[in-house]
């Protein structure tokens, strides 16, 4: 029997990654609507702490490895190489010591931005291809999404 | 970690260097997992090769590194200079750099501060009364409607009078900069004091009769003026020292001759605040011509400006004259009408003689602190 998935979509896509769908995610587990709900590490030890689930009440299936939860893409990096270039100079130039850009690390949950990296995701790229939630052209395709 | 471990984390990291290594270890079988959440939050690298291991990095010293103590919490902690880019952190915090400014200007101790600035707070925080209690409100007494008339007239005159005193302080309050803590606590006090002050005199008022007394035109004036100095020593001046100061002389008067136990009490409650309204400001104005005794030209043109701009104006109503008179006569008859006119004539040189005094410890020669009392508003605050 293929398991059914269940997406909480709340502001994906819209700003970047939203705790809010991992939240939902978690109390739904706990109201017994679903058997297992995917989240961070971090997100399930905040979700201990903050009561939204009970500490210790949940066990962890399985983990993936580490990825990358953020990436900046350029879709045509050949067309504008100096401004992709000079965003990616002011990006790798923010630095935590500098009380003007600090905040806006804090905001994003980083410590410094690193360089790019593609690997890590083939999990999830699996996921998201047997879901079919992209069609072979990178549309969306699945029905049912509202960001 | 879901029972605030971290804390125990921190604390040990707390001890390390960047790049240092640190093993954690416990029971918990979610260890793993919540520290590698929590490391990578705050800029650590978990390695978990042979147990945990935790590389501390670098993004605690970064936050702190261009953070500033804002002096210390004693009056001995005060600063020459407080930055708007404090905020409002406590005086003797680490200050993160960053964070908005404060939108004060009086950012300077001399613009603001006396060094008997804590006491008077102390003692202002300690002599609040409960208007409710402090006065014998229910206290039986009957007077002739001409010398209750008087008492109205004075209280609803008092009242504008005390609403001007409250607003003037109420509105430096949030232009001191709250390093100047003990500063930004006694006219905090101060505020508290005249809206007590407010109330007594209108409970006054109202206690026999329906209708208060009069508002002259004049006496608004002369207390817009006060509304309108935007300088902070300059107010100080001319409410404070001048205005309150010429209070005190009043309200003892009203204390010693009010006919009745209730205007009394009430007089001599007011009396006590203002003397340490007087006191701030007096001795504040005394910290800052010693440190710059050019203030003094600027005091001086203070009165002469505010003068002039009520040079057009009645000053104190006659209404207000009148039921002083009658008031300290404490009856409606010729020789209690005549002693009541000394009285109040004896009261105008107090007033005078009191505001050169004061005039003269903040350095003014004899015949200057003469020619500036006579200046005063007629309204007398």
């Amino acid at each position: 029997m293929t398991p059914a998935v269940r997406r909480f979509d709340v502001g994906v896509g819209l700003h970047g990654d939203h705790v809010g769908g991992e939240r939902a995610a978690a109390k739904a587990l706990l109201a017994g609507e679903v058997d297992a709900a995917c989240m961070v590490d971090g997100n399930h030890l905040l979700f201990a702490q903050e009561g939204t689930l009970v500490a210790g009440a949940t066990r962890v299936l399985a983990q993936t490895g580490s990825y990358d939860h953020c990436n900046m893409t350029a879709l045509d990096p050949g067309r504008s190489h100096t401004a992709v270039d000079r965003f990616r100079r002011l990006l790798l130039g923010m630095d935590y010591g500098d009380p003007a850009v600090r905040p806006l690390l804090d905001l994003e949950g980083l410590k410094r931005w690193r360089d790019g990296r593609v690997s890590g995701y083939h999990l999830l790229e699996a996921a998201v291809d047997g879901s079919a939630f992209y069609d072979r052209k990178g549309a969306l395709s699945a029905a049912d999404y509202r960001p | 970690m879901e029972q605030g471990a971290h804390l125990l984390v921190d604390n040990a990291l707390a001890r390390l260097a960047p790049g240092d290594r640190l093993t954690v270890a416990g029971r918990d079988p979610h260890l793993a997992v919540h520290l590698a959440g929590w490391a990578r939050a705050r800029g650590h690298v978990l390695e978990a090769d042979d147990g945990l291991v935790l590389v501390k990095g670098p993004a605690a010293g970064q936050r702190w590194q261009d953070s500033v103590r804002a002096g210390g919490p004693g009056a001995d902690g005060v600063l020459a200079r407080a930055p708007v880019s404090w905020g409002l952190a406590a005086r003797g915090a680490l200050v993160e750099a960053g964070g908005p400014s404060l939108a004060v200007d009086l950012t300077e101790r001399d613009l603001v501060w006396t060094d008997v600035a804590p006491r008077l707070y102390a003692q202002a925080a300690a002599s609040q009364w409960d208007p409710a209690t402090a006065i014998a409100w229910n206290e039986p007494f009957e007077l002739p409607p001409e010398i209750e008339g008087a008492v109205v007239q004075v209280m609803t005159y008092l009242i504008e009078n005390e609403q001007a005193a409250l607003d003037v302080p109420a509105r430096f309050i949030g232009r001191v900069h709250p390093h100047y803590r003990e500063v930004v606590q006694f006219l905090a006090t101060q505020v508290a004091d005249e809206a007590r002050h407010v109330e007594v005199f209108t409970r006054r008022a109202a206690l026999r009769r329906r209708e208060l007394g009069t508002s002259g035109a004049g006496g608004r004036a002369s207390l817009q003026t006060l509304l309108q100095e935007t300088d902070f020593s300059l107010a100080s001046l001319l409410l404070s020292v001048l205005g309150e100061g010429t209070f005190l002389s009043l309200l003892s008067f009203l204390e010693r001759h009010a006919p009745d136990t209730v205007t009394r009490q009430v007089c001599r409650l007011a009396l006590q605040d203002e003397a340490r309204h007087v006191a701030y400001g007096q001795s504040h104005l005394e910290h800052r011509v010693a440190v710059d005794p050019s203030l003094r030209d600027r005091l001086r043109s203070a009165v002469e400006r505010r003068h002039d701009a009520l040079a057009d104006t009645a000053g104190l109503q006659t209404e207000v004259l009148d039921a002083l008179i009658v008031l300290a006569a404490g009856e409606w008859s010729p020789p209690g009408i005549a002693r009541g006119f000394g009285l109040v004539r004896a009261l105008q040189a107090d007033m005078d003689e009191g505001r050169q005094r004061r005039l003269g410890r903040l350095g003014f020669p004899a015949d200057e602190a003469a020619a500036l009392s006579a200046l005063h508003t007629r309204n007398f605050m």
